[in-house]
């Protein structure tokens, strides 16, 4: 894999865990 | 096409969790202004019109979740950005060159636009940091393409070090911006809630860090420079532990000196003296324009030139130089290459002040949500708003020498500002 489809990769995993996390966070919260 | 699918996949997270969020599907936005995937693609993304279909999803759902909407009540907010946004559409209506200038007008809007409405939705902390997360990510990514290559011996200056072809792919704009997000990978890795979680994600941070530093050796940008050294002037001054930010200030010399090459220091070397300025022209063009645009503008007071004014000083810029200068005898056009001259001659003293008061307004914001949390004893408060005024000054001191004033992130800081001030938890 080239360094741009590595960063890709890296930016489409943190994305899926930031919305994840922080909405599971609203859910807890209500 | 792999990468396409990726992107879409992103997206389709952005859409599903946005229904009933309205402050995801402002990520989902940001993340395609800043990271503008359909520019990237090659494949079946590529000239989609995602930022326009996003941004309808984005302003419909403020409507039908308009119960977890909270306008903010500082009508100092509302009367800047929106006189600003009336004022450059003005200026563009009686701009000099009106046919490239409603194109940056079209994209200068939409930014301003969008970072508007960020505190009607940022109004708790998750919705924060969430928020700051992305802009991390958006701008990680190319501070990781850019540090890697750089790495593997793939910078120099004037390359384009992401691929992109515009926006980031200038150097010093791409440095300035990386640089001056360098507080907020901070804050992120040790406060934000996500950070302390799992320690990956604090490194991930640090990583983007030491990519935003390689990314400056790679662009041999020195704006970027002039950005690291306030930086480390400003965690230093602001430090409780002096020597401890001292510790951490003499590491990054020590991640520059063995990996810049030797064209890095040739180039920092040529604004070490007078002599060297004066005979420097991507320097002196600098000054140059800038006394330009003072003589411009007097014709100009209120208005300005509209986007693109710099291009009126073609050929005329020879008789601006001193006779200790190197004449600029270029016949093209020079552009601004500051953030406060591309305001005051794009848009006149008028939009120079509304400008400088988005900045004033942005720093004492944060500065009295810094004052607030400590005496409240929030933490993540504290830190946060830190964060945002050395970005913002580090983002306006590199702006001193790029055109950088319609970029996102300025914007995007005010309406962080403006949020973290009203949040109450």
């Amino acid at each position: 894999m080239d360094i741009e489809g590595g960063g890709k990769l890296l930016a489409a995993f943190l994305i899926l865990v930031v919305v994840v996390f922080y909405s599971k966070k609203d859910d807890d919260k209500s | 096409m792999i990468t396409d699918l990726l992107a879409l996949f992103v997206l389709i997270v952005f859409i599903g969790y946005g229904f009933k969020r309205p402050y995801i599907a402002l990520c989902g936005v940001v993340w395609i202004d800043l990271y503008k995937p359909q520019s990237t693609s090659y494949s079946f993304l590529a000239g989609k019109p995602l930022s326009l279909i996003f941004t309808i999803f984005f302003l419909a759902l403020l409507i039908f979740n308009h119960k977890s909407v909270k306008p903010p009540k500082i009508f100092a907010y509302h009367f800047f950005m929106l006189f600003f946004i009336f004022w450059i559409t003005m200026t563009t209506v009686y701009s000099e060159f009106p046919t490239i200038a409603w194109l940056k007008h079209d994209i200068a809007y939409k930014t301003l636009l969008i970072a508007y409405f960020i505190p009607f939705v940022l109004v708790d902390r998750r919705s924060i940091e969430a928020f700051i997360w992305i802009s991390i990510v958006s701008f990680g990514t190319y501070a990781f393409f850019a540090g890697v290559k750089t790495l593997f011996g793939g910078g120099g200056y004037g390359l384009d070090l992401v691929g992109q072809g515009f926006m980031w792919s200038e150097g010093s704009t791409l440095a300035n911006q990386v640089i001056s997000m360098l507080p907020v990978f901070w804050f992120a890795a040790k406060f934000s809630l996500l950070g302390v979680s799992n320690y990956k994600y604090y490194l991930v941070n640090i990583g983007f860090s030491i990519c935003a530093i390689l990314t400056l050796i790679g662009t041999q940008a020195r704006s970027g420079i002039v950005c690291l050294l306030v930086y480390i002037i400003l965690l230093i001054k602001q430090s409780k532990k002096k020597f401890s930010a001292l510790a951490v200030a003499c590491i990054i010399p020590l991640i520059i000196i063995p990996l810049a090459p030797e064209s890095f220091f040739d180039r920092m070397n040529s604004f070490s003296s007078e002599e060297a300025v004066s005979e420097d022209t991507s320097a002196l063009g600098r000054l140059v324009v800038w006394r330009w645009t003072l003589d411009y503008v007097a014709e100009r007071p209120f208005m300005g030139g509209g986007f693109y004014a710099y291009k009126a000083n073609a050929g005329k810029l020879s008789k601006y130089s001193k006779d200790s200068e190197v004449a600029i005898t270029t016949p093209h056009p020079k552009a601004f290459h500051s953030i406060f001259f591309e305001v005051l001659g794009g848009h006149g003293y008028v939009g120079l002040i509304i400008f400088l008061l988005i900045i004033g307004h942005s720093y004492l914001l944060n500065y009295s949500t810094h004052s607030k949390a400590i005496l409240n004893e929030i933490v993540w408060k504290q830190e946060l708003a830190k964060a945002l005024n050395m970005s913002l000054l580090i983002y306006c001191a590199g702006g001193l020498f790029v055109g950088i004033a319609f970029y996102p992130w300025l914007y995007y800081i005010y309406g962080l500002s403006i949020a973290l001030n009203v949040v109450e938890e």
